[in-house]
């Protein structure tokens, strides 16, 4: 109980008033605390992403091993991990051919890095008639450049009479470059999938509007109204619709996205400020529970 | 007796409607996106007060101003907010401004270094480590946004290429979040745009504006009407409207413009994406307020013979 309650009470509570201080007081060593606090966030972050995939791989691991309803799902989710962490941290691509120089023939070099790098002959000459100091890095027009396929291109680019070396991306910088696996995952998997879920909401906003935005009483209507007038404000069909309502002076407030500028500034915005208000006197008073050791939740258990 | 018939039958087909299959609203929906964006419309696009106070806030900003741009969206929010991050980049490359680029999300960093790539690389053409730079991703969410605001070097000592910081020229006279002359959040949820104005806008000082998807907009009006944030660009309207100021900016050439961006100027006015979406937004939404409006007879019409039987 000790260790388990009371010393992470007090480590939270010390933390707590601490960190509450530096607030009040910008002077040694207050200032500086905040600065190594918000480090050893960061790597505690870090840690508690460790920690997420863990909990990630016993969740959805389990449902396979039990075969639970929408196992392959789970499945799924867990290839898919490993799929990712693999590219992130094992095998990276990324390679490339480095001109070192253009050799006797340089228009039969030119004409293979144009096709290699599916760019024409003109743009070609451009870009690679005088590599720098360093070379100039060939981008094969692959979706992943691996060691074998660099290798084949700088074989192939030696024997038109070009000098060329092997060049690759780092590790850690390799998550964003081009031609390595990681991108290819993000980009080919990650994209889609991401985009269409979140493209099914159009479908699913248009059902449940039809059945769920009654005019069962007042609050309702007041609701639906204002949606609709939200909606039809927020688009250029709105503003062309009422635009004739802008050459009578007395009927421009009727102009739609007038009315809804109206709906956003003022009614909208006072019952959002309502709201954080709310949220925020909830927060000063959950963090008070949690330093005074009130609130102790956060461990776990009862 | 025939048009009583057919009244009847007409009233009985308004009441079944309420419980029309959900898939034939799937498939309307589906053609009237799919429709405009084949066949463009080509509707205005007007500006409105919460669009142009952002662009008018970052308009202001001298040429030799650095811009502090955090990406903190993804694939699923891309398209309402992509076009907004491409837009602002115009915008501030087209003054001179100097851009410095963060990520509180990891997918930020994809969307960053594509936007990077089409504006500061392919149309201006600009120096990395001089014009902008992408410090890339970090873990922490709002810890990060206040570690900067005491020291940069300690929150990202190298930039997303493994560069260390200390050699990039753009980052000289930058020691923490103070130092730069603007915040903008392109923000899709937490951490974002509030956390933003909370732990480095307000305490520093330093002005904040912000481009979000279109529902975030009522949680951020209340910072926006008490002057927190300079404006926000809301949704894919914003993102549409936004492109049209850019334009419009260069066209009546007014304020601070580069050569070069008068001269990218035509392939501005091509590649508006937001702006050639609208038509969609605008049809779809049309057809909402109508389902709804359908939605609404039939449950009258239901209503009303239930109480008759």
């Amino acid at each position: 109980m000790f260790w388990k309650r009371t010393i992470p009470s007090i480590i939270v509570a010390a933390v707590g008033v601490i960190m509450l201080l530096s607030w009040f007081i910008p002077h040694a060593p207050f200032d500086e605390l905040e600065i190594h606090a918000t480090q050893w966030y960061d790597i505690i972050a870090s840690f508690a992403m460790i920690l997420g995939a863990l909990n990630l791989l016993k969740l959805q691991g389990r449902k396979v091993v039990k075969r639970q309803k929408g196992w392959a799902y789970s499945l799924a989710a867990v290839l898919a991990f490993f799929m990712t962490l693999t590219f992130g941290f094992m095998v990276k691509g990324g390679f490339y051919p480095n001109l070192e120089s253009l050799g006797d023939n340089p228009e039969a070099v030119y004409a293979y890095i144009a096709e290699a790098t599916d760019n024409d002959l003109e743009n070609t000459i451009s870009l690679y008639g005088s590599p720098g100091e360093n070379g100039e890095q060939i981008i094969l027009h692959k979706a992943v450049v691996s060691k074998k396929a660099a290798l084949k291109a700088i074989d192939e680019l030696e024997a038109l009479g070009a000098t060329v070396s092997l060049g690759e991306l780092q590790w850690g910088s390799h998550v964003q470059g081009q031609k390595t696996y990681y991108r290819w995952v993000f980009y080919t998997f990650f994209t889609p999938l991401s985009a269409t879920m979140f493209a099914l909401l159009a479908f699913f906003v248009a059902s449940a509007s039809y059945r769920a935005f009654k005019i069962r009483n007042a609050e309702a209507t007041v609701l639906l109204v204002s949606g609709i007038l939200i909606m039809l404000g927020r688009v250029p069909l709105g503003a062309y619709l009422t635009a004739w309502t802008q050459k009578i002076s007395w009927l421009s407030w009727l102009h739609l996205p007038t009315i809804q500028e109206w709906l956003y500034q003022y009614p909208n915005a006072a019952g959002a400020r309502a709201i954080m208000i709310g949220i925020g006197l909830g927060i000063v008073g959950t963090s008070l529970r949690v330093i005074l050791g009130i609130e102790k939740s956060f461990m776990g258990g009862d | 007796m025939v048009k009583s018939k057919f009244g009847e039958k007409f009233v009985n087909f308004l009441g079944k409607l309420d419980s029309l299959d959900r898939r034939i609203i799937f498939l309307i929906i589906g053609i009237v996106v799919l429709i405009p964006l084949l066949l463009p419309l080509g509707l205005p696009i007007e500006t409105t007060q919460l669009t142009e106070d952002a662009f008018y806030a970052l308009d202001a900003l001298p040429q030799d101003a650095k811009v502090l741009m955090s990406f903190e969206y993804g694939p699923s929010t891309k398209p309402e907010i992509h076009p907004m991050a491409i837009s602002v980049l115009r915008h501030l490359f087209s003054k001179g401004n100097k851009v410095i680029i963060m990520c509180l999300w990891p997918d930020g960093l994809f969307m960053a270094n594509e936007a990077l790539d089409l504006v500061a690389r392919q149309e201006f053409d600009l120096e990395y480590g001089v014009d902008y730079v992408n410090l890339g991703y970090r873990p922490g969410n709002e810890a990060i946004i206040k570690g900067i605001t005491k020291s940069f070097a300690a929150n990202f000592s190298i930039d997303a290429k493994g560069t260390s910081i200390s050699k990039l020229p753009i980052m000289n006279d930058i020691q923490t979040a103070r130092d730069v002359d603007f915040i903008f959040s392109l923000s899709a949820g937490y951490p974002g745009a509030i956390e933003w104005v909370l732990y480095a806008g307000d305490p520093l000082q330093v002005p904040v504006s912000s481009g979000n998807t279109s529902i975030q907009v009522n949680q951020l009006l209340p910072y926006v009407k008490s002057g927190q944030m300079k404006g926000i660009i809301a949704g894919m309207p914003g993102a549409a409207e936004y492109e049209t100021m850019v334009i419009r900016k260069i066209e009546e050439n007014i304020g601070i413009i580069t050569p070069e961006a008068r001269e990218l100027l035509p392939q501005f006015k091509e590649r508006r994406n937001a702006t050639k979406f609208m038509d969609a937004q605008s049809i779809a939404h049309l057809v909402i307020v109508l389902f709804i409006v359908l939605g609404n007879i039939s449950f009258f019409v239901k209503r009303r013979q239930q109480r008759k039987y």
